[in-house]
């Protein structure tokens, strides 16, 4: 027998299992090709059924084309295994030894329970499935197989009778196809989906599928539930999807779902609602991903969005809650400072008159002790001279720290006036100010021209005085000394420095240097009550700036501040 | 003609005086316990034709009425605002000061802390009471 043309046999094989097997569908068999291989194929039957059976009947089977033997060969997925009446093998094709790994040799005369599981021969299934075909005219299913070497197949097999001219069952056809790679695929789909469910399930987070083109959407039962589009699910047209969301939103989402475009945005979220049936309104949280499946499609142009949805109501709720209660909690620190304002302003009220009013006796302690030497007129030995001299002096150091505290407290009090202010005028002024106190002293200022901001001028310049005469004191010790008034950047901001070449101080107390009355010095190595630097640091702070000191023992000190002369 | 003393507290009007002995300068001297008094003073005398104080020293903080305001109603009334004031206070209130100035007090001092410290308001004194 000359075997057709290739092309003419595939297509010839195509109509037949387009025929036979449901999956087949979409190309119709020609009734005059399907006729010719229906002869051809009775033919290859009748030869290998008479071989076997040895039941010298010639003639060809009814509805088993005689063609088949081609489709044996040309087909290696399938395998082709022809039974007598008591399922006894009597044809097995190259496909079948390959997937089962039986030889011809070794098969031929098995029964076909052989290929059935244990499990399937003990319910009875390998007799079974042939008295369905025999009572159908055909059966098909999907089964487990047994191999030579005890591996299982998951087969879709398909098997018929074979009949005589008279109608009279001769044997079976069984056609088998390997599928467990396809069903391993599909378990492992079947579980990534079974996970989506369950984590969507536990998470309470549907998903959804957008096909651009169908203008449909297939939606999880949870994505469902959220979209209020039933309980299960489905796929539903995208108008019917758009329907469901919140009239004022409705115009934007629709505009979103336009708008995508691949590959960015990606992973877009949005917000918005929908209203339930019991009148209320679910906020859901959508996110979406856009990707191009047909790459026919025009660059850019996704043809499917994927996306999840996640009910928010509670989330937004909490938030719309929490921002109540930050706005409560706003209003109370605002509460909170304004009073502590008004208590720090009363504070300073009584510092101040404190302070006042302790300088009335202080001065009579003073004024009285002066009056006693005065009026005695050398009446006073020595020693009493020197007690009344020691009251006085610590009258007038006591007047000197009430002095400070007063100074201190004007200097928190003062209303700021801010204007364009020349820092190197200041410095300057400050600077002739201690050369005029002390001409004798070999001091030489460096002072940077222009240092302009803007600030309280008076406030400025008696900070500048402070820390001028804070480096004055300092160099104090030193035959000739070095001050240097200048501008550098600290951040991306001007800060002002004063460097000295004096004592110094020891870095580990640098934060202590700007605390009102400490010191660094034994009062008698330098005098001074402490509150110099701290004037400094409140003038500072009141612009908004912050002051800081570098230095190291009897390597000089460096004094910084920034002004925020923005606000 | 003397010099009034408008001051609320004896120690200080001792001081004071200790003050202006310590610098040889020793007027007559009349003191008021406040403002209020002052005012009576200076009125009882101008009603019965007496002579006024050359000078009048005064303390800024005291009970009833306070330096700042007796300046005011001496600079109302006729024949009492010609008499010169000198503020002599504890206040460094510049507030304080400017007022006094404005008020029309010719001086103002704070209080010494020794007695040294009353050579310029005694020499002060001394030129108005001339």
């Amino acid at each position: 027998m000359e075997p057709p043309a290739k092309n003419s046999r595939t297509r010839r094989l195509r109509s037949w299992f387009s025929s036979r097997f449901s999956r087949y569908s979409a190309v119709p068999a020609q009734p005059a090709e399907a006729q010719a291989a229906s002869r051809q194929l009775r033919g290859w039957f009748s030869s290998r059924l008479s071989d076997k059976s040895k039941s010298g009947h010639h003639r060809s089977f009814r509805g088993v084309p005689d063609f088949f033997r081609l489709a044996v060969e040309s087909l290696n997925e399938y395998a082709l295994i022809t039974m007598d009446k008591d399922r006894v093998i009597s044809s097995w094709s190259g496909p079948a030894a390959a997937m089962f790994g039986y030889s011809e040799a070794e098969i031929i005369g098995q029964n076909i329970t052989l290929l059935f599981t244990p499990e399937d021969v003990a319910k009875g299934i390998d007799k079974q499935e042939f008295v369905e075909a025999l009572e159908k005219g055909r059966q098909d299913d999907e089964r487990w197989h047994v191999c030579k070497d005890g591996r299982h197949l998951w087969c879709y097999g398909l098997s018929f009778p074979l009949k005589d001219e008279n109608d009279e069952v001769r044997g079976f056809v069984k056609l088998i196809r390997d599928d467990t790679t396809r069903k391993k695929k599909d378990e492992l789909l079947r579980d990534s989906e079974e996970r989506l469910r369950l984590a969507g399930d536990s998470t309470g987070l549907g998903t959804w599928d957008y096909d651009v083109a169908k203008k449909t959407m297939t939606i999880s039962k949870r994505a469902a539930e959220l979209f209020e589009l039933g309980d299960d699910s489905k796929s539903v047209p995208f108008a019917r999807f758009l329907g469901v969301i919140h009239p004022q939103d409705r115009p934007s989402i629709a505009e979103k779902f336009e708008r995508f475009q691949v590959p960015s945005p990606i992973d877009e979220d949005i917000e918005f609602r929908i209203p339930k049936r019991n009148g209320s309104v679910r906020w859901v949280l959508v996110k979406a991903r856009a990707f191009v499946d047909d790459p026919g499609r025009q660059l850019g142009e996704p043809d499917r969005l994927i996306g999840t949805v996640f009910d928010i109501t509670e989330r937004r709720r909490q938030r719309i809650e929490a921002e109540g209660v930050k706005d409560e909690l706003e209003s109370k620190v605002k509460d909170r400072t304004t009073r502590l304002i008004e208590v720090n302003k009363e504070l300073e009220t009584f510092a101040y008159s404190a302070s006042h009013d302790l300088r009335a006796p202080l001065r009579k302690i003073a004024a009285f002790s002066d009056a006693i030497i005065k009026s005695a007129g050398g009446k006073l030995n020595t020693e009493e001279e020197g007690y009344l001299d020691t009251i006085r002096d610590a009258a007038a150091k006591m007047q000197g720290l009430i002095d400070d505290q007063l100074k201190l407290a004007w200097v928190t009090r003062k209303p700021l006036v801010e204007a364009e202010c020349d820092l190197s005028d200041l410095a300057r002024e400050a600077a002739e100010e201690l050369k005029k106190a002390e001409p004798e002293r070999k001091v030489e200022f460096v002072i940077a021209a222009e240092a302009r901001t803007r600030g309280d001028r008076e406030l400025l310049a008696l900070a500048l005085r402070n820390l001028f005469g804070n480096a004055w004191k300092f160099t104090g010790k030193h035959p000739a000394a070095r001050i240097e008034f200048g501008v550098t950047t600290v951040g991306d901001r001007p800060a002002y420095f004063l460097r000295d070449d004096g004592a110094g101080f020891d870095m580990e107390f640098a934060n202590k240097l700007f605390g009102t009355f400490q010191r660094l010095h034994s009062e008698e190595e330098f005098p001074g009550t402490g509150v110099g630097l701290g004037l400094v640091e409140r003038i500072i702070r009141r612009h908004r700036g912050r002051a800081w000191a570098e230095g190291a023992v009897e390597k000089g000190a460096t004094f910084y501040f920034t002004l925020d002369t923005e606000a | 003609m003397s010099l009034l003393i408008v001051e609320d507290d004896a120690d200080d009007v001792r001081l004071t005086l200790m003050g202006f002995r310590h610098h040889r300068f020793e007027p007559p001297v009349v003191v008021a316990k406040d403002g209020k008094d002052a005012l009576e003073i200076l009125l009882a005398d101008r009603e019965a034709g007496r002579a006024l104080p050359l000078t009048i020293l005064t303390d800024i903080k005291m009970p009833r009425m306070d330096g700042l305001e007796l300046l005011r109603r001496i600079k109302a009334e006729p024949r009492l605002k010609e008499v010169p004031v000198v503020v002599l206070t504890s206040s460094d209130h510049e507030d304080d000061r400017k007022e006094a100035l404005s008020l029309g007090a010719v001086r103002y001092y704070m209080k010494p802390s020794d007695l040294d410290g009353y050579a310029e308001i005694v020499s002060r004194l001394r030129e108005l009471m001339e």
